[in-house]
């Protein structure tokens, strides 16, 4: 397993390595949204991306699927699907790995849909649009997917009004699934739903994986949500991985300060406060704007832990000793001294 | 904490009339109604936070809505202290007085804000309607005041800017800063933190309580989120298509919850350590429209463990001791 | 973020920076611009008056003189100056056209507003009002109303007629316009909050409508000036200006009349003609950029990650 965070390693089914975005903003400055991330996802693992907003989450999605907007650039790094880089492709190349073999789900499932036509009709264009297959095919083929996320037979002619938020977001995973892609992403799927429905999704995606081996790459800034879903972790700030490895580590062991913040910060069913401080732990500040980033640790400013050194040098990964060899890596200066004090 | 009672809400209904096609309206049809809020009680004591928990379309916003007045109940009693709503003898106290007392605090700071107002004209807009402070300067003290209880310091810095200048966040505190400058007894939150990121969500919450614990002012704090409810509540109201189906001290429900409902709800909630994964009851189907309800108790179609009694009682909540109240058959 | 400046001041600077940038506004503006200053200096801008017959050495009036003979652009069939009857004739068109425009600006915005923020049964009348007089074909109507008002010898000025008559009945698209844009105000969240804080009708127009729906009414008011205009010069070369008091529509009205086109004198017809267009087009410029500059609905918005989320999923299913 730990093999697959070295570079190179051939299981991964994706890599990024050192990806780095910027993007050009109307007043001249420029932005860097993401900065030397590098993950791995193995082939039918879930993988959590996890942050606040502006943290760069959804912005290493559409790095890696090459959808930036016009004024966004990766400047540096590899993204390796089945070990070709994908950076390297021409636009047209992409589209074919885009959908075939990664697929994307949004968040507003309703912005994705479009209003006037059936929800069997958009399937079946969907399969259409990528693959070789006449209609019948398709028609068959849109049957089997609305099967596997739970759609009625009977609701395939209805519109995206007639379904519920939860119903539409099935249909958005069955278009997504169209075309057996092998790693699925799903930028904050669940967030406009009401748990019930969230957990129902959620469910809909386990079962899915499993029949299909699929890898998922979650991204959403419910933590809940992630230690439900994930196998492993990335926790950005600022555009950075502040924290890396898998979720029962980052969970249980966090070494980062801001994953700790963050994890107390979520008030959690399962851990009842004593009634006498019911304060939750807060993270001061805000977070950093893109364009005018503060030297060093990016989390410096706001760092309940922060030294002298945070505000001058960018803290490197370092990898957490765990003796069992479960990946765990960690961005921050404290680890560094640490490990030398040790 | 004292027994006076802040709010209370005996036997609500708000059912809003369907639009009747004029062919229905030939053939006699009796109009349909969405029954959004179907026969809820409850009270608020002085100094409480009393959570109403409920999925989208429970009717939990409606009784926000018909609580201060921006919709009209179509039956029951709201007594604020007491004392009736708008009515015509001595003992009521009008809508107005009412806007006074009580407060909201929507669920979307985006939305909620004027966008062409500043933050000054929006904290102090209450004081200006209500006519209650004359001089010029003594509101800007109290706008400022506001302000800095909110956690905007120094307030000068915000005065003159406006709501898209600001954060989520910020933008938030500025709803909360222009509900308490008038001093109410009362705060209805309307899921105050479900636009919000995790750690500023953190920050809103504890807001709210520090208010609650230096002005003493009762919060109605409704969520979908049953996460934070633990952290926040001293009693929760879970509700399901326009009822109250459970109702008890927040860790008395949380910890032996009755309804099958509010089982449901809590299993589902994820927990944040991927070792405590666990066994969800996932509900089929979703809430139901609330146009045509079920017969007998109206949870039973997606009940996992309804009798054939369910179909035709409909239960009404049950003492269970020490406040701890569940509409179920089955709950002793 | 000025700390010294107020609001208001950073709202205009802002706003005079972002209309800098566009051309087409600021032609807009430079053709209203001139038009009106031609108008307010026009006594300095020309030795006659508009009535004052040019006699060549002989005494004889100058007449059809080409502005060869006579600059800047030649006499009339009586010889009157066409440059000073067209800056004075300026300050007729421009007056009618302007009251009349905010006129209906008013009576449109006022109606909107009302029916848009009470509905039901307020909305009911006021729009089955608007509705009638949308129906009914507006010259028509216009020519008997100006003549029954005249022949009620009520001792009016024509052009105050004019004025009330187009004003009164070209505030309906205004007044749906606006309507439907309060409609969508009244639903947002901060007019529910205003009405929760316990805040009263005429509050909530004033503090929380009207602000949003100024712009719109800006903009709407300099395109229904060019509308106006151009209704004003139409009604006037029917000749129902006033001809003591020549607008543009009536200079061209005269030039009709006298066969200043058959006779091949293009300096009587074209300056009035070419004036008109100048003007409204102005207006139209200016307007549409307003508005596509103040709209709320088409200026960017806090969430741009939003936007550009939009923008992805669209490229998407191209």
């Amino acid at each position: 397993m730990t093999d697959a965070l070295r570079p190179g390693s051939g299981q991964a089914l994706l890599s990024a390595r050192h990806l780095t975005t910027e993007f050009h903003l109307a007043d001249k400055t420029v932005a860097r949204a993401l900065e030397d991330v590098s993950f791995d996802v193995l082939p039918g693992q879930t993988v959590g991306l996890v942050g606040e907003s502006g943290c760069g989450k959804t912005t290493t999605l559409m790095s890696v699927m090459r959808l930036l907007p016009s004024n966004g650039r990766i400047t540096a790094g590899n993204v390796y699907f089945n070990g070709n880089d994908l950076l390297a492709l021409s636009e047209r190349d992409m589209r074919a790995h885009r959908w075939k073999d990664m697929a994307i789900i949004f968040q507003g499932a309703m912005n994705a849909l479009n209003p006037v036509l059936r929800i069997g009709d958009q399937i079946r264009e969907a399969i259409l649009l990528h693959d070789l297959m006449d209609r019948a095919a398709a028609d068959r083929r849109v049957d089997e997917l609305l099967e596997l996320v739970g759609i009625p037979r009977g609701r395939r002619d209805q519109y995206p009004h007639q379904y519920s938020g939860g119903m539409r977001q099935r249909a958005m995973i069955a278009m997504a699934l169209a075309c057996s892609p092998d790693l699925l992403f799903a930028d904050e799927p669940t967030t406009a739903l009401d748990v019930m429905i969230q957990a129902q999704v959620l469910e809909l995606l386990k079962e899915i994986q499993k029949k299909l081996g699929l890898a998922i790459v979650l991204v959403t800034h419910d933590l809940g949500v992630v230690a439900e879903m994930c196998d492993t972790v990335v926790v950005m700030y600022g555009g950075k991985v502040a924290e890396y490895g898998s979720a029962e580590l980052v969970y249980n062991q966090p070494q980062h300060p801001y994953t700790q913040r963050l994890l107390e910060s979520f008030p959690d069913l399962n851990r009842p406060p004593d009634s006498a401080n019911r304060d939750l732990a807060t993270i001061p500040g805000t977070p950093p704007r893109l364009n005018a980033l503060p030297p060093g640790c990016r989390f410096s400013p706001r760092c309940h832990m922060s030294m002298d050194v945070c505000a001058q040098v960018t803290p490197g990964k370092v990898n957490v000793s765990t003796g069992s060899g479960v990946l765990h890596q960690v961005a921050c200066h404290l680890l560094n001294e640490q490990e030398i004090n040790k | 904490m004292s027994a006076e009672l802040i709010l209370e809400v005996r036997n609500l209904y708000k059912h809003f009339p369907m639009r009747q096609s004029l062919l229905n309206m030939f053939r006699r049809r009796r109009q349909e109604v969405v029954r959004a809020v179907d026969g809820v009680s409850f009270e608020i004591k002085k100094g409480e936070v009393l959570a109403l928990v409920g999925e989208s379309g429970c009717g939990k916003t409606t009784i926000a809505r018909t609580l201060i007045g921006l919709e009209k109940a179509t039956g029951g009693e709201i007594l604020f202290k007491g004392q009736g709503v708008g009515g015509d003898d001595d003992t009521s106290i009008s809508l107005k007085k009412l806007r006074q007392r009580a407060q909201v605090v929507f669920q979307d700071p985006y939305e909620s804000l004027n966008p062409r107002a500043t933050i000054y004209d929006i904290v102090s807009e209450p004081l200006v309607v209500h006519d209650l402070i004359k001089d010029d300067q003594d509101r800007h003290e109290r706008v400022k005041r506001a302000l800095e209880e909110a956690g905007l310091r120094p307030a000068d810095d915000y005065l003159l800017r406006y709501p898209h200048e600001l954060s989520g966040g910020q933008r938030q505190r500025v709803v909360i800063a222009g509900a308490m400058v008038l001093d109410p007894e009362l705060l209805l939150a309307d899921e105050p933190v479900s636009m919000l990121d995790v750690s500023i969500r953190a920050e809103i919450l504890n807001l709210l309580n520090a208010l609650r614990r230096s002005r003493g002012v009762s919060i109605l704090f409704i969520t979908h989120d049953l996460g934070t409810v633990g952290y926040f509540a001293d009693r929760l109201a879970v509700m399901y298509l326009g009822r109250i189906v459970e109702v008890g001290p927040t860790a008395e429900v949380l910890k032996n919850p009755q309804h099958p409902y509010t089982k449901a709800l809590l299993s589902v909630v994820p927990a944040a350590n991927p070792k405590q994964r666990r066994k969800m009851v996932i509900l089929s189907g979703e809430t139901p429209n609330p146009i045509n309800l079920p017969s007998g108790c109206r949870f039973h179609p997606r009940c996992p463990v309804a009798m054939e009694a369910c179909r035709a009682t409909d239960p009404s909540l049950v003492e269970l001791g020490k406040g701890h109240q569940a509409a179920c058959l089955l709950a002793k | 973020m000025n700390e010294s400046s107020t609001p208001f001041k950073r709202h205009l600077r802002d706003f005079w920076i972002a209309f800098r940038r566009n051309k087409l506004g600021l032609l807009g503006g430079f053709l209203v611009l001139t038009a009106i200053i031609l108008a307010l200096f026009a006594p300095l801008l020309t030795p006659y008056q508009p009535t004052e017959v040019i006699r060549d050495e002989k005494g004889r009036g100058l007449t059809f003189a080409p502005p060869s003979v006579h600059g800047p652009l030649g006499t009339d069939d009586a010889g009157r100056d066409v440059w000073t009857q067209l800056i004075y004739g300026a300050r007729i068109s421009l007056t009618v056209g302007f009251m009349a425009g905010f006129i209906a600006m008013f009576v449109g915005s006022l109606f909107g507003i009302l029916a848009g923020y009470f509905g039901g049964r307020v909305d009911n009348l006021l729009m089955r009002i608007t509705d009638v007089l949308l129906v009914i074909p507006d010259l028509p109507l216009m020519l008997v109303l100006v003549a029954t008002v005249r022949q009620m010898e009520l001792n009016i000025s024509p052009l105050v007629v004019l004025t009330a008559v187009i004003g009164l009945l070209y505030w309906t698209s205004t007044a749906r316009l606006i309507r439907s844009q309060v409609l969508t105000i009244k639903e947002r969240q901060f007019v529910d909050r205003a009405r929760a804080i316990g805040a009263g009708h005429m509050h909530i127009i004033r503090k929380h409508i009207l602000p949003q729906i100024m712009p719109l009414i800006v903009a709407n008011t300099v395109l229904v000036l060019s509308i106006a205009i151009l209704i004003e010069s139409g009604l006037a070369f029917l000749g129902l200006g006033d001809p003591t008091k020549p607008s543009w529509g009536t200079m061209l009205n005269f030039a009709f009349d006298r066969s200043a086109i058959t006779n091949g004198a293009w300096w009587f017809y074209l300056p009035p003609g070419l004036a008109i267009v100048w003007v409204s087009l102005g207006c139209v410029l200016l307007g549409n950029v307003l508005e596509e500059m103040l709209n709320p609905r088409l200026t960017g918005h806090h969430l741009e990650d939003g936007q550009s989320m939009i923008a992805v999923s669209g490229k998407r299913s191209e």
